[in-house]
């Protein structure tokens, strides 16, 4: 008889978690099989047209896509099989896995370890009108713009303000679809503030505290309702909006996919934190399942810095369980690993993971969690997140040690940061090439500017990934100020011409005139527009109006 | 302290059986709980096809329940106040070899000799009139047989539960029976995960966990269960009209390895079309899929039915049938405990539930019963148990 | 199939791959089957096409609503294979042991 194709490691799932196992456990010698159901590796990479937050490590700065491809040459370099348009239909008895490629053919195999990455799939949220054509979710618009090229609707109404829902509103808009709003039923924006800063400035209201009450259509959507929503969470009568609308993205979070993991017979827990049920893990990665192994939004909805991260250590893990690694160097490899870890769920945004985090090991471990409890009251102390209804006012940026004194943006250029959130990310210190920017110890602590070494050269500005940084030339003339911004719009505004500049909230502000548009290669499409405008208007305007495609 | 509920009678099992027994024992105000370990219809009632088969009964008593139950099928939906989706659309057995049709030549001839008449063997073209579907070349003929037809499993399943409820029952969901309190041969408490409850009649219908459950007591019956998986489509437009089951399950070529594989397929209500089946012997109450089962029932399926081919397959599954040693039914008392009543292993038991749970209702009230089922009686297990054991059980 | 007068009417769809409404799954909640995995058996919900992907966390916060069982304790549905829908002909080819 015929003997059945036994991988030494097959890793289920090639975004960043899938992709960083098999790099890591390849290079220490373990064959893999890496395979994905989409014909293109990177799992949610490939929407993903955003420059990535994080450290230099975690290639910051960069494109999404750019990212993936980058993990793709390392991955083919090390010798990884890589099998695409394979879908695995599920582990049969005795731990046979069963495939199908490219819809033609079944395929059956054994695999001595396994690493699920198998990441996350979107919440629904049921309101009357949501099975009409036109609503869907938002990560679904998101492939429809950035991989099909296809717009969902003209109209859009984004239900979630986090960061998903953020970035989605923006990549629509630069699709060419006009979003009407963003409706969030928590009293605060969820997501990171300067994803909130790139939409708000390009206009769109975020009205917190609401919901959606409805979507009405014939055949489609036509129309929605929103509605105010009290502190119980319950409608308040009476207080709605309708807005003529063609589509509605839902954003409400999302859910680890525990299919495969579920029927290959991990243990499941509850963790709201993490987006709710999902497969327990240890320190090493592994399930409750010997030899199963999970890594990324599978084992926890975060982001792809700590899929790459966990699918990293995965990877090392499966490598030293099968006898490439020694045990010390394995340790070592591990702590450096855990180390990466720890600080991206440091500061605010993470803590809530950490924890969570730090329960999953205990459960995995049936440790007591009391003592683990005391630690986290502490840690939600010291790490409270402050909640913003709409974008900080002028005075707000101005605590913080990124926004220049008044009496330094009078002596002339200086860089302006309006980054205010502890979030992991620190690709403006490196872009500085006169070290003006300080982000340390941690990766998560606000950028700090030194605003007696800032020359004001503006190279920064598009390094940025949250297009949070801008410069400040009061004194480009006798009369004018010139205020430079990022900005990823098409069509750029044409050198010479008039344009309508807006402030943070994408409020009309005054007429302005545009003085240079830099799309230099090494900004990698993050055009820097600068635009003259009356002195007074220095601290207020940040952007300008979107001009209309007519072609 | 709460007070220990007390119930005349306590079912355990919630498949189809134990919850036609709940139902014919309710309705006649008898105090009945129903025990369950799992959901109510979790286990072999929720996995079949929902077949009403009257042709491969395997004896004439048996023959004769299903042919008594058609009038009650037929009118069921209205009495369980659901819709049990009962279609009598006919069943087929497609023929593909000499060997198939002496086996079913026989079988028909002896539903004829049992009373049974509307049951023949057709030509492949009569055949085809029933399923437009089947490829007729494939076959050389057909056992047919216009009374046989399918219905929803799950809901006529549930259907007897929540008609026992109405009718006053308890059902304890989500509760696995711990154990017993025996006193003088007599079962007087059962000791669930939460509670005890007080009874004075013991049903076990435990479908594939009977063998288990009755250890309990210091009972060892010779029950068995073999693992049978199934498949199912997406919804798609009538195709197949009735019951169709694979001629080749009647002789031993249906065997490949330890597998039994024959092509069984019905279109649900809803349009999905429910495909089965390959067997293996139960272990460890293992309901994983095997790696190559539904593949072979796939191939022999589009052997039948090349019109399938494109049907998209969106669930598999696997149920565990119990069947006795002799492969009859088992259906009666235990000596020891005297108040332990033993029902399992009737086959395509989806047909004939009702009337189980009629005739445990005629036990219960000592009427004289519908049908002959001394023959089942489990005690036939032990009898010649104790013959091969010396001393005392 | 499902009643079409209640289709037809403006009652808010939970299992959109079969079409089963809110109302349609209160009221098996209320006959008592308080698990996801039963409700499915009951009403049909989350035996479509997507295999419950997109109604069963919105089932769960309604069993939670109505009987105040914790979220965490209301289970997932079991999973089965094929994770994706393959085709009959496909899966009745000659099977490669890769």
């Amino acid at each position: 008889m015929e003997r059945m194709r036994e991988v030494e490691l097959l890793v289920i799932g090639a975004g960043p978690a899938g992709l960083g196992a098999a790099i890591e456990a390849s290079r220490y010698g373990v064959k893999v099989l890496l395979v994905d159901d989409k014909d293109k590796p990177g799992g949610q990479l490939f929407k993903q047209i955003h420059k990535f937050f994080g450290s230099k490590e975690h290639l910051a700065g960069t494109r999404g896509f750019d990212i993936g491809l980058h993990l793709l040459k390392e991955a083919d370099s090390q010798g990884v099989e890589i099998s695409l348009q394979t879908k695995v239909l599920g582990t049969m008895d005795k731990d046979v896995i069963s495939l199908l490629v490219k819809e033609r053919e079944m395929k059956l195999l054994k695999a001595k370890r396994i690493v699920l990455a198998t990441g996350g799939i979107e919440k629904a949220l049921s309101f009357p009108g949501w099975n009409l054509p036109g609503v869907m979710s938002a990560g679904a618009a998101q492939t429809l713009i950035n991989i099909e090229r296809v717009l969902p609707g003209e109209r859009i109404l984004m239900v979630g303000s986090g960061n998903v829902g953020l970035i989605i509103s923006y990549q629509l808009l630069q699709a060419g679809a006009d979003v009407v709003g963003i409706v969030e039923a928590g009293s605060s924006i969820t997501g990171y503030l300067v994803h909130a800063g790139k939409v708000m400035r390009a206009g769109v209201p975020i009205y917190t505290s609401h919901t959606i009450k409805e979507a009405r259509g014939g055949k489609s959507v036509e129309e929605v309702v929103i509605t105010a929503l009290d502190r119980r969470w319950n409608p308040i009568k009476g207080i709605e909006k309708t807005f003529s609308a063609d589509t509605v993205c839902i954003s409400v979070g999302l859910n680890p996919n525990g299919q495969l993991a579920s029927l290959a017979g991990c243990e499941f827990k509850f963790f709201p934190e993490l987006g709710g049920f999902l497969p327990l893990h240890d320190d090493n990665m592994e399930s409750t399942k010997k030899g199963i192994y999970i890594a990324g939004d599978l084992s926890g909805i975060e982001e792809a810095n700590s899929a790459l991260d966990e699918g990293r250590l995965a990877g090392i893990s499966v490598a030293a369980s099968l006898g490439y690694i020694d045990s010390n160097r394995f340790a070592k490899l591990k702590e450096d690993y855990w180390d990466r870890l720890n600080k991206l769920r440091g500061g605010p945004f993470g803590h809530k993971r950490s924890i969570a985090k730090k329960k999953i090991l205990l459960s995995s471990q049936q440790k007591e969690m009391r003592y683990q409890e005391i630690d986290c009251i502490e840690l939600e102390e010291n790490t409270k997140l402050k909640n913003y209804k709409s974008i900080p006012s002028l005075k707000e940026f101005q605590e913080f040690p990124g926004y220049p004194s008044l009496s330094r943006i009078k002596k002339g250029a200086v860089a302006c940061i309006e980054c205010i959130q502890e979030i992991p990310c620190d690709p403006c210190v490196a872009a500085c090439p006169f070290k003006a920017i300080n982000i340390n110890p941690y990766i998560t602590d606000l950028p700090y500017l030194d605003e007696n070494k800032c020359k004001g050269c503006g190279v920064c500005i598009a390094s940025c990934p949250g297009q949070a940084i801008f410069v400040l030339n009061y004194n480009y003339s006798s009369e004018k100020a010139a205020i430079s911004f990022p900005y990823e719009y098409l069509p750029y505004p044409k050198i010479g011409g008039k344009a309508v500049g807006v402030n943070r909230k994408g409020e009309p502000v005054a007429e302005v005139k545009i003085v240079k548009v830099d799309k230099r290669a090494n900004f990698d499409k993050t055009a820097v527009i600068t635009i003259a405008c009356d002195k007074k208007y220095i601290n207020q305007i940040r952007s300008i109006e979107r001009i209309k495609d007519d072609a | 302290m709460k007070n220990k509920k007390s119930y005349e009678v306590t079912i355990i099992g919630g498949g189809v059986c134990g919850c036609a027994i709940a139902y014919h024992l309710a309705k006649e105000g008898v105090k009945v709980a129903l025990v369950e370990k799992g959901d109510i219809c979790s286990a072999a009632s929720g996995a079949n096809l929902g077949f009403s088969v009257l042709s491969y009964r395997q004896n004439p008593i048996t023959l004769k329940m299903a042919q008594d139950q058609l009038l009650v099928l037929r009118e069921l939906s209205q009495e369980l106040e659901i819709d049990i989706e009962y279609a009598e659309s006919g069943g087929l057995i497609p023929i593909t070899n000499q060997e198939e049709l002496q086996v079913l030549s026989s079988m028909v001839d002896r539903c004829h000799e049992w009373g049974f008449k509307e049951i023949k063997i057709v030509n492949p073209q009569r055949a085809n009139q029933q399923e437009p579907a089947l490829d007729r070349e494939k076959i050389i003929a057909a056992v047919y047989c216009p009374l046989e037809g399918i219905l929803n499993p799950i809901n006529l399943t549930i259907g007897f539960a929540n008609a026992a409820k109405r009718n006053g029952a308890d059902i304890y969901a989500n509760s696995s029976v711990i154990g017993f309190e025996i006193t003088n041969k007599r079962i007087k408490e059962i000791i669930l995960p939460a509670e005890k409850i007080k009874t004075n009649l013991v049903i076990s219908a435990a479908g594939a966990w009977t063998r288990e459950l009755i250890n309990m007591v210091g009972v060892d019956l010779p029950i068995y269960y073999e693992r049978g998986e199934a498949m199912i489509s997406s919804p798609v437009s009538r195709i197949i009209k009735g019951a169709v089951t694979d001629g080749i399950l009647f002789t031993e070529a249906s065997s490949i390895k330890s597998m039994i594989v024959g092509a069984c397929l019905a279109q649900s209500a809803s349009g999905g079309i429910i495909l089965a089946q390959s067997t293996t012997e139960g272990e460890d109450y293992n309901i994983q899929n095997s790696p190559f089962g539904l593949s072979l029932v796939a191939r022999r399926v589009l052997s039948f039915f090349p019109a399938l081919k494109n049907l998209n397959i969106i669930r598999m599954w696997s149920g565990l049938v119990s069947f006795s040693e002799d492969k009859q039914p088992v259906f009666g008392f235990l000596d020891n405990p005297t108040n332990m009543f033993v029902v399992t292993g009737f086959h395509s038991t989806i047909g004939i539930a009702s009337a189980i749970g009629n005739m445990v209702k005629e036990v219960y009230f000592r009427e004289g019963s519908s049908y002959d089922v001394s023959a089942y009686s489990p005690l036939r297990f032990i009898k010649k148990s104790s013959a091969l054991v010396k001393g005392d059980n | 199939m499902p009643k079409d007068n209640e289709k037809n009417s403006i009652k808010k769809i939970i299992c959109r791959c079969e079409e089963i409404t809110e109302e349609e799954i209160r009221e098996a909640i209320r006959e008592g089957y308080t698990t996801i995995k039963s409700i499915k058996r009951r009403t049909r919900a989350g035996m479509g096409l997507c295999q419950g992907r997109t109604c069963s966390t919105l089932i769960r916060d309604i069993i939670a609503e109505m009987t105040g069982d914790k979220k965490e304790d209301i289970l997932p549905d079991s999973v089965r294979p094929p994770l994706y829908p393959v085709e009959l002909s496909v899966l009745g080819k000659k099977v490669n042991k890769e």
